[in-house]
């Protein structure tokens, strides 16, 4: 038996399209969809080889109940009766907000609003949250605070027409390599491309522009370019003046800022600043894409507000060929986000301190639903720690090696009395759990993702579920021994969430069969949004919200004289459960290693490939040393996806106020010789 | 009608035979030699030539190419050298006596054994790429007679990491013969010369001129010795180097060693210096 | 030419006597909307007796899978072996004449000197029907100008040419002519008409192609004068997808690995190349080339150099494939013109 199933990619957010070709229940290879919008026939070198982790076998296939600290496999019958007995005693014995459930940005919406409708419907909590805290949480409350949605504006298919292109804290060509192809499509239109950041990143050897910035200074790279941008005139009055509010706060706040002062903070020439926002000011057809290197900081809701201020005062956002590029990292972590995987919001991010929400929402499940927001994950691992927290249901989500500050989260985890994991291959994270479900990969289910450009895109079952069942099929039988009955086909799942979310009305698997659909698509016959805000802002003017400079949460000192900075591999993805069980992959990056610069390592008297030990207030690692002039002086990178040697035992869990991201991106470091 | 078709029998070159581990001696800290019989006594592999390699192969780790790093005994017996450096070489490291591998081979070229013959020659080796010249060097001292002088410069790291140690010994005892060692970090026990290999090409006392040259060892090594003995007026043709690629078949199907239209585990992997440089190589 | 001509019903009754005779029937059909994908179209799936454009992979993908398993081991230290034979008789249809130039190439590799048994399997088995290409399939292929298209020369068992009223069909081997022998009464011979429109349809596709002097560029790619700038460009776009070699018809290198469960496995190989670093990083950790660009300059060389050595004809047969999935804008076609720009005349 041969057959082509036509699904979306399971790894980053960019949402490419293949064909998975099955042979005999066997997946053999991958086929790109050419008549895909997205992916367009192209492919990363993730996604040529997305078939090889699936029938890995390694992959879990019956539960798992620990008893006297080993696990052992059991019947779904005895882990689901045990898990729901479980469950519903801690509900009863402590109340429903002693219970938490981590939705998961690899799974489907369908399974994503299952999960957040059993955290509220069945368990009676809006304690649900999912990585989008470890991620773009800043992007939902940056963007939400100026524009009044939490997404990207415009979409992949106007970047290769882009004049200019202003890339900040992301790295499309390694981290979103098909976004990374209209990227260079882009440049070989003549687009000029300004790239910005702390590593000098492939993007960079073919930039208009470089800037290498410290990590961890953003807002003062982008307040100087607002400064000098207004200084010079070259902001468009117009629709600073017909779309937006707030002004002359805004250019009070960055009067502070001139370039020069700026290059104190960021390390970067004045010149090279003036360059950037007269480059980004006067094209005619300008975008911002940035990522995760904007995000994880301590100010990160601060940062993706500045850009957005940067980009209402050019006028280069509302609009086509303009806007915000925020790249997600993760397959549905846009869907996640949109399905009310959120403590604060149910799908289409309607409030659930909104009555008239919460009664819609109450008629429609047949439910008394709580009524105050709930905690976010980087709370949910405090109150762990504090015993408020008793319970952690886990889906697809390795937080021990994801988090930061991988010290912290396993006090956190093991101060729980009942840990549920699902997982696909035993996570470091699940080793910790007291039952392992064991889920599905996306090739053995039906459902949909939501892409970075608002897409909905389907994702089509190649074979039969390994463990049995599915992760939505998992959280409709915990629920059913709860006594709640949910609907357990996916189609019928989008059709009641989109009945609920108005801005997903229009959304059902028949209508995505084709090519997807962004949202809003607010109905029946509405033909998706490529563009939002065109006209007007989702919020009605476009608000300019002064922010200022501060320092990373810890900044190097004489103990602690490097900034360590984190990212993504082109070859690895996340912790690695899938990557490195790729041969080919895991052959290219097989081991951990740190980027040092060429006069610091010489300081320390390191070459390349000595092994090093980085050393933060959190934890040590001892890796291998890359000398490269990728990094500036003072500045160390590592990748983070080697679950045995995790460079997250050294990031800083300090976060965000707002948003609650953790500060991956800059913390103070030590490099030993050994 | 046509003729009926007949099946084409054709043996499945990927399938390894099974061999037993008979003897394990620790070499060097990181090196083990291992001394290995082909189960089947009729086995085509024990037809192998001086410079040929076979793949070793271990279920769960895949293969990975080895030279035979000695003449094969007259019951069926032949050794294998291998050096910790990855996972399937730390496997290897990890059996036992009486444990089975597979092998398949022998695969590649063999040393000119005939152009050498009364010939003067030189070897060069460094670290384990003493392994692969080993049994070109056991055959000429076997048919001494039949050669001119030899010579033979080893190379290594560390005192500690000399191969075969009593063997080198015992090649001294030949006649018109000279082996030379160096280190690169002596220890006190070492009285010898300490640099690279080329620190002792002026010590050798053999005409170049039709002489042969065979080296294998690390690429750094091999390139910056022909750039040496060429100075000294050996010939291009009679330069050869053994080389390591990364190899996954063995029979010039997978690719990973191609080098410019040869296939280093088909057409090498011993190569003629003037042949290397066709392939735009120095190591 | 004496070719022989069938009518679009009979080609239908053909087809559907000779799904009867194999395991397998490989054709093309569509996929989602414009995507053509081949695919076992013997007992369902509705295959496409002619069509525009190109499959988005070459039959390769049936010869040499993406993954493939070599044979089964059982038992760990000492295991046996035993191999997985897969010999189902397979019939390609609809393959283009690019492709069929590439089954012919890598029907030479795989079993010349040493013969690699899983491909002779399923090439002895295997029977190719291929069609002629009445345009272009896309702006990126260079067929014409490679000398690959828009008919195949050899390496067809039966090739079908597209004309108004149906097709004019000739044999290229013995086991073709076996089979139009059995099928005659399908089979008319065609009109000099037929033959004079089939020509005007070829001369047609062909009207604007120069060909490469592919002689030509071997030798300068052999007396390195292609300019380092150019390398340098395609080093700094490749980002190793790995797309290009395996979408490439001709593309035959792949590497070895275990799969376990517990004591007892199989070994599989797949796909491998040129664009990564661990390609030929030897266990060591050192690697002969270190620059990106001179792994994607390996790729290039093999087929533009060295096979036209070995060959006589380059191995890139122009699909354009490559050039379609290249996240980086590598075009191969735009390099041939780049190198030969590096020599004046």
């Amino acid at each position: 038996m041969m057959k082509k199933v036509l699904t979306t990619c399971p790894y980053c957010g960019v949402g490419c399209n293949f064909y998975l070709d099955v042979r005999d229940e066997r997946i053999v290879g991958v086929i790109p969809a050419k008549s895909n919008p997205v992916s367009k026939g192209y492919l990363c070198v993730k996604g040529w080889h997305a078939h090889e982790p699936v029938q890995h076998p390694d992959r879990l296939k019956k539960p798992l109940l620990k008893e006297n600290g080993r696990f052992k496999e059991v019947s779904w019958d005895t882990a689901l009766d045990y898990v729901a007995k479980r469950l519903k005693g801690i509900k009863d014995k402590y109340g429903p907000d002693s219970l938490a459930v981590c939705a998961s940005a690899r799974c489907t919406n369908e399974e994503n609003y299952l999960m957040m409708k059993f955290a509220r419907a069945v368990l009676g909590t809006n304690n649900v949250d999912h990585c989008a805290r470890t991620c773009h949480a800043a992007t939902v409350s940056g963007l939400n605070q100026s524009f009044g949605s939490g997404a990207s504006t415009n979409s992949y298919d106007e970047l290769p027409y882009m004049d200019c292109i202003l890339i900040i804290g992301s790295n499309p060509t390694e981290a979103h390599p098909i976004v990374g192809w209209r990227v260079r499509t882009a440049i070989d239109n003549g687009a000029k491309v300004i790239v910005c950041d702390p590593r000098r990143i492939l993007p960079a050897e073919s930039a208009e522009l470089y800037i290498q910035q410290y990590p961890g200074t953003d807002i003062a790279l982008i307040n100087a370019m607002i400064n000098f941008i207004l200084k010079e005139n070259l902001h468009d009055k117009e629709f600073i003046e017909k779309r937006t509010e707030g002004f002359d706060e805004l250019r009070q706040a960055v009067s502070d800022y001139t370039p020069e002062s700026a290059a104190e903070i960021t390390g970067v020439e004045p010149e090279a600043i003036k360059k950037a926002a007269r480059i980004y000011a006067s094209s005619k057809k300008a975008c911002i894409m940035y990522s995760l290197g904007m995000t994880e900081h301590t100010v990160g809701t601060n940062n993706i507000i500045s850009m957005a201020n940067l980009a209402m005062v050019t006028g280069h956002v509302g609009k086509e060929f303009s806007g915000l590029y925020p790249m997600r990292g993760q397959n549905n972590v846009q869907g996640a986000c949109d399905m009310g995987a959120l403590p604060n919001v149910f799908s289409g991010y309607q409030s659930v301190t909104d009555g008239e929400v919460r009664k819609k929402f109450e008629s429609a499940w047949g439910v008394k639903l709580p009524e105050a927001a709930g905690l976010t994950l980087t709370d949910m691992m405090f109150k762990a720690i504090e015993g408020k927290l008793k319970c952690f249901y886990i889906i697809g989500e390795d937080q021990v090696r994801t988090d930061p500050d991988t010290h912290m989260i396993e006090r956190a985890l093991k101060s729980l009395e009942f840990l549920v994991v699902h997982e696909i291959f035993l996570t470091e994270t699940a080793k910790l759990a007291d039952v392992v479900l064991p889920g599905a990969s996306y090739a053995e289910k039906e459902g949909t993702f939501t892409c970075a450009e608002r897409r909905f895109q389907r994702v089509r079952r190649a074979i039969e579920p390994i463990s049995g069942k599915t992760d939505g099929d998992i959280i409709i039988e915990v629920s059913k021994r709860l006594g709640y009955e949910m609907e357990s086909e996916p189609s019928k799942i989008c059709d009641e969430m989109a009945s609920l979310s108005p801005i997903y009305s229009g959304v059902s698997f028949e209508r995505i069969e084709e090519s997807g659909l962004q949202w809003p698509v607010p109905a029946k016959d509405h033909p998706g949004t490529p563009v939002v805000h065109l006209g007007q802002f989702r919020r009605g003017l476009g608000k300019f919200i002064p922010v200022t400079h501060k320092p990373p949460a810890e900044v190097p000192d004489r103990e602690y004289p490097f900034i360590l900075s984190t990212g993504r591999l082109l070859f690895h993805y996340n912790t690695g459960t899938m990557t490195t069980r790729v041969s080919n992959l895991l052959r290219e990056f097989p081991r951990n290693f740190v980027e040092i610069n060429p006069d610091d390592a010489k300081a320390i008297g390191i070459r390349s490939n000595a092994k090093v030990k980085v050393v933060t207030r959190r934890g040590e690692l001892v890796v291998s040393a890359q000398v490269t002039d990728k990094v500036k002086r003072r500045v160390i990178w590592m990748p983070f996806h080697y679950s045995n040697e995790p460079t997250n035992v050294l990031t800083n869990s300090a976060f965000d106020p707002v948003c609650r991201t953790g500060e991956y991106k800059a913390c103070a470091a030590k490099i030993e010789k050994i | 009608m046509g003729s009926k078709m007949t099946a084409k029998k054709t043996m499945d070159e990927y399938l390894p035979k099974n061999a037993v581990i008979e003897e394990i001696l620790q070499e060097t800290a990181d090196s083990k030699t291992l001394t290995l019989r082909p189960i089947d006594k009729g086995s085509t592999i024990l037809k192998y030539r001086p410079g040929q390699f076979m793949m070793v192969s271990l279920p769960g780790y895949g293969e990975a190419p080895f030279t035979f790093a000695s003449l094969a005994s007259r019951d069926g017996r032949f050794q294998i050298s291998v050096r910790k450096v990855g996972s399937f070489t730390n496997a290897l490291h990890a059996l036992k006596e009486r444990d089975i591998v597979g092998l398949r081979g022998p695969y590649g070229n063999t040393f000119p054994l005939s152009k050498i013959e009364n010939k003067n020659i030189l070897f060069i080796a460094g670290g384990c790429g003493i392994a692969p010249l080993r049994p070109l060097i056991q055959h000429v001292f076997k048919n001494r007679k039949e050669h001119g002088r030899i010579e033979i410069i080893y190379g290594c790291r560390a005192p500690r990491d000399i191969f075969y140690k009593n063997e080198i010994e015992s090649w001294r005892n030949n006649p018109d013969t000279a082996v030379h060692l160096t280190v690169d970090e002596p220890d006190q026990s070492w009285d010898g010369t300490c640099g690279v290999v080329c620190v002792l090409l002026p010590k050798i006392k053999l005409v170049p001129k039709n002489a042969f040259v065979f080296l294998c060892g690390p690429g750094i090594m091999i390139k910056l010795a022909i750039q040496d003995i060429l100075k000294l007026g050996f010939k291009e043709g009679n330069i050869y180097a053994s080389l390591e690629r990364h190899m996954k078949c063995g029979v010039g199907k997978c690719g990973h060693c191609y080098v410019k239209g040869k296939y280093v585990c088909t057409d090498g992997p011993n190569f003629s210096y003037s042949e290397m440089k066709k392939m735009g190589i120095d190591s | 030419m004496n070719k022989l001509f069938i009518t679009h019903e009979d080609l239908k009754t053909f087809v559907e006597a000779l799904k009867k005779t194999c395991d397998e029937f490989i054709g093309p059909s569509r996929q989602h909307l414009n995507d053509i994908a081949f695919g076992d179209v013997k007992n369902d799936g509705e295959i496409l007796l002619n069509y525009d454009g190109n499959t988005i992979l070459s039959p390769r993908t049936f010869l040499l899978p993406q993954t493939e398993t070599l044979f089964e081991i059982k038992g760990s230290i000492g295991g046996k072996v035993s191999s997985i034979e897969d010999k189902k008789s397979r019939i390609f249809y609809g393959v283009r004449p690019c492709d069929t130039l590439a089954l012919s190439l890598m029907r030479r590799f795989f079993l010349e000197g040493i013969v690699d048994r899983p491909y002779q399997d399923k090439m002895e088995n295997a029977t190719f029907i291929t069609l002629a290409c009445a345009k272009p399939c896309s702006e990126r292929s260079f067929c014409r100008e490679i000398g690959s298209g828009p008919v195949a020369k050899k390496g067809f068992d039966i090739q079908l040419v597209a004309i108004n009223r149906g097709y004019l069909v000739e044999s290229g081997s013995k086991k073709g002519g076996a089979i139009l022998r059995k099928y005659k009464k399908l089979f008319i011979v065609s009109t000099p008409s037929d033959i004079k429109e089939s020509k005007r349809i070829l001369k047609d596709f062909a009207k604007e192609a120069k060909p490469i002097n592919y002689k030509r560029l071997a030798g300068i790619m052999r007396d390195d004068l292609v300019k380092e700038s150019v390398w340098d460009d395609i080093g700094l776009r490749c980002v190793i997808c790995s797309g290009c070699i395996t979408v490439c018809p001709t593309c035959s290198c792949f590497s070895v690995t275990d799969r376990m469960n517990g004591t007892s496995g199989v070994r599989v190989r797949y796909c491998d190349g040129c664009p990564y670093a661990g390609f030929t990083r030897m266990a060591g950790g050192a690697m002969p080339k270190p620059d990106h660009k001179d792994h994607i300059r390996r790729f290039f060389e093999h087929k533009l150099n060295v096979d036209v050595e070995r060959y006589g004809v380059p191995s890139c047969v122009g699909c354009g494939r490559c050039i379609e999935t290249c996240p980086g804008n590598i075009s191969i076609r735009k390099f041939i013109d780049d190198a030969m720009a590096s020599v004046k005349k």
